[in-house]
């Protein structure tokens, strides 16, 4: 065990990184709505749109224009000013931030969401739906890099969430959250690439293999919802008072219990419901109604919590791992709680400060 | 991309048949019709519109509209096997048998394009089949002609299909250059520039399809003459001159004037109970838990053959892997539940006695008068507020 003086960063790439983070969410769903819409052609030409330079596009034509082309192009700038925050965030990064492993980071978020646009690109050039369906895969594994990324600069990386440098319980933490935590991320996203193969598929593709990915799609959402609520007992059961843990769990637990509803949801409006309701009055007299306002956005919903869900359960798995790794240098800990006790005012974050800190 | 072929067949003249349907009709990004009546039939924009990939440009003029809310169920081909039917319950509907359940016309008659439009524009409760009131009128009827368009290339399939097996050759043709001429230089591709513009009158009797068509007419004499002509195209051109029957429910059905009105009730009961036969798909108390019950007609199509039982697992499976659903008997109509799929109205419930449901189990009224069926109107939508109705008393 080592302990080395680090300075405590600037907060400024983390606050870089969740401005990118408040831009990506929406940008997920309006991504979302593109493929719901069948927007997907509505602007032929890539990285201009019709001829013009993106930026140039005439604002009129955007807003007031046909719907299709408003999702599209809107898409397209939000992706854009999205590129534009992240080569910020490198700058910044590489600005202010000691830890090196932190720099290279910012420098992989800038390369996703550049190969991120480039499938973008492909997908429309090409009209390709693989494309579209690895778009729509690495479009969620971007949003969790920045949310992981704000996670390792943010205050409770050194400190915790009430400004107490955790672990100080002697009481080790259940261990097997922090893995469990990690499958369960792996798990959620083997379920969005189910997803977006349901949403991607060709129309050419068997009957059969479709009802085949559908189940599997609601299987695992069984297996997620159960899975949800065994790390959702675990993270309450523990010890680590005050450490955050249990507020992302939290979060975790409604996100997922919110995504099965909308994933149920999803079924009824699109297809109606199944024939096991055939009896109740209700089923039988629903009516679909193709892209209503109502289905748009409830099946668009379905498919940006799914990427919320991704981000709290890495949020809450970092927190877990962080919280292990923490307590397995309990001693350094307890060393620097008590330097906390003594000399607080060495632990003020809004000054830089050295302190001894287990990186 | 192609059309897929009729897997309810199986034919040593596939090949033929699917290169021949291809320069007759053209391919899902092409589209084509080769018959001379083509303008009774439908809109070649319209099938412009419909055909294709989904896009649109700058405008918002769309393209490929039938993939963008059609295919995902009823499939490229219209074969009612789009990737999403296997979850649905009913299947889609396979557009190439030509048969439409819910329409004002007779039996073997095809739909009029109102009865396709309020299909489209109204849905079909208790089922997948949206409503797609919020699309433009004209992208309605765009999608009404592309349906026709798959339904009578469907139908023309089967009738050659059905031909080819007459044939004891390996080919439609005399020899290779006759095929040639015929076939290989009309299938439409990418770089045909015959395909360029849909506008192009393809019926037109210089065009290579044209004369595949004469070749056909020489080579299986009642094809096109007696049987697709008749059949089909003359039928679909003219199903919307036919003055369409003007139905108005009777004053005393509509204002339930007393007494005649519990009269008509009465018969309507012993109606339903007797003559009809109601009951027995329906059940006497209108639950739809009769005890006659059916395959309706997509299902037969590939398995109601001698010697086929289609209860047993195994046939099923080996059906469902050549392409088939699993078969679904055809539950009747729960009539407590005041839910008509093909309208509510009282006009369209006489409709729906009078000329059955095509394809479904529900037969034609027949030998019923207009008088009794509007009894039985009467008695079906009175059932969801007068349960007692059927009692179950009264069965003939």
């Amino acid at each position: 065990m080592t302990t080395s003086p680090v300075e405590i960063p600037s907060r400024i790439p983390h606050r870089i990184g969740a401005l990118l983070t408040v831009l990506v969410f929406p940008l997920i769903w309006l991504g979302g709505l593109v493929t719901t819409y069948d927007a997907g052609m509505a602007v032929p030409d890539w990285p201009g749109t019709y001829g013009y330079n993106m930026f140039l596009y005439p604002v009129e034509t955007w807003l007031f224009g046909p719907f299709d082309l408003l999702v599209e192009h809107g898409h397209r700038l939000l992706a854009s000013l999205s590129g534009i925050v992240a080569i910020v965030l490198v700058v910044a990064t590489f600005k202010v931030e000691p830890r090196r492993w932190v720099r290279w980071f910012s420098v992989i978020l800038l390369l996703l969401i550049i190969l991120q646009g480039g499938l973008g690109g492909a997908r429309v050039l090409m009209d390709e739906r693989i494309i579209a369906k690895i778009h729509g895969c690495v479009g969620p594994t971007f949003f969790i890099s920045v949310v992981a990324f704000c996670v390792v600069t943010s205050r409770w990386w050194f400190t915790g969430s009430r400004g107490e440098v955790m672990p100080t319980s002697d009481q080790a933490g259940p261990r097997w959250l922090g893995r469990f935590a990690i499958f369960m991320l792996l798990l959620c996203l083997s379920q969005l690439v189910l997803g977006a193969l349901v949403r991607h598929v060709g129309i050419d593709s068997s009957p059969r293999a479709f009802r085949g990915l559908i189940f599997m799609h609601v299987g695992m959402a069984f297996v997620i919802v159960l899975g949800t609520i065994i790390h959702w007992i675990g993270s309450r059961r523990t010890t680590w008072s005050g450490s955050g843990i249990r507020t992302s769990v939290n979060m975790v637990a409604i996100l997922v219990l919110t995504q099965f509803s909308l994933g149920l949801g999803t079924w009824v409006v699109k297809w109606g419901w199944p024939a096991w309701f055939a009896d109740q009055a209700f089923a039988s007299s629903y009516i679909v109604g193709e892209k209503t306002f109502f289905q748009m956005n409830l099946v668009t919903a379905h498919v940006a919590v799914g990427s919320l869900i991704l981000a709290f359960w890495t949020i809450h798995a970092i927190r877990c791992l962080r919280l292990n790794h923490r307590w397995k240098h309990r001693s350094a800990n307890k060393e620097i709680a008590g330097d906390m006790q003594t000399r607080p005012e060495q632990f003020q974050l809004s000054q830089p400060t050295e302190v001894p800190v287990q990186v | 991309m192609a059309f897929g072929e009729n897997e309810v067949y199986s034919s040593k003249l596939k090949q033929e048949v699917a290169d021949s349907m291809k320069a007759l009709f053209g391919t899902p990004d092409h589209a084509r019709i080769p018959f001379e009546n083509i303008e009774q039939l439908v809109d070649l924009q319209n099938l412009k519109l419909s055909a294709g990939a989904v896009a649109s440009d700058r405008n918002g003029t769309p393209q490929g509209l039938y993939r963008e809310h059609c295919a995902q169920c009823h499939g490229v081909s219209g074969n009612g096997a789009g990737p999403n039917a296997a979850i649905l319950a009913p299947y889609p509907r396979d557009f190439r048998l030509g048969k439409f359940k819910f329409k004002s016309t007779a039996q073997r008659q095809p739909p009029t394009d109102e009865d396709l439009r309020k299909i489209l524009v109204h849905g079909i409760p208790g089922t997948a089949m949206p409503s797609f009131q919020l699309l433009p009128e004209e992208e309605i009827v765009a999608l009404i002609d592309y349906v026709k368009y798959l339904s009578i290339r469907g139908q023309f399939e089967r009738y050659l299909l059905s031909e080819a097996e007459s044939l004891s050759g390996e080919t439609f043709f005399a020899n290779e250059s006759e095929r040639s001429e015929l076939l290989k230089n009309n299938i439409p591709d990418e770089a045909d520039p015959l395909t360029d513009d849909l506008g192009q009158r393809l019926s037109s009797a210089e065009t290579g399809s044209q004369k595949l068509l004469q070749h056909f007419q020489a080579q299986f004499p009642g094809l096109l003459k007696e049987q697709f002509s008749e059949y089909v195209t003359d039928r679909w051109a003219q199903v919307n001159q036919q003055a369409t029957q003007q139905l108005s429910p009777p004053v005393w059905l509509t204002q339930k004037s007393e007494p005649l009105f519990r009269e008509k009730l009465q018969l309507g009961k012993q109606l339903f109970l007797g003559k009809g036969a109601c009951y027995q798909c329906h059940g006497e108390d209108g639950s739809g838990m009769g005890t006659l019950v059916g395959y309706d007609d997509w299902t037969n199509d590939w398995m109601k053959s001698p010697g086929v039982n289609m209860n047993d697992e195994k046939v099923a499976d080996a059906f469902v892997k050549a392409g088939a659903h699993r078969p679904v008997l055809a539950r009747p109509r729960n009539l407590n539940q005041q839910v008509y799929r093909g309208g509510g109205r009282p006009s369209d419930l006489f409709l729906r006695i009078t000329n059955g449901i095509e394809g479904s189990p529900m037969p034609a009224a027949s030998s019923l008068s207009d008088e009794e069926v509007w009894s039985l109107v009467a008695l079906v939508l009175e059932i969801p507020n007068s349960p007692q109705l059927l009692d179950g008393e009264g069965k003939q």
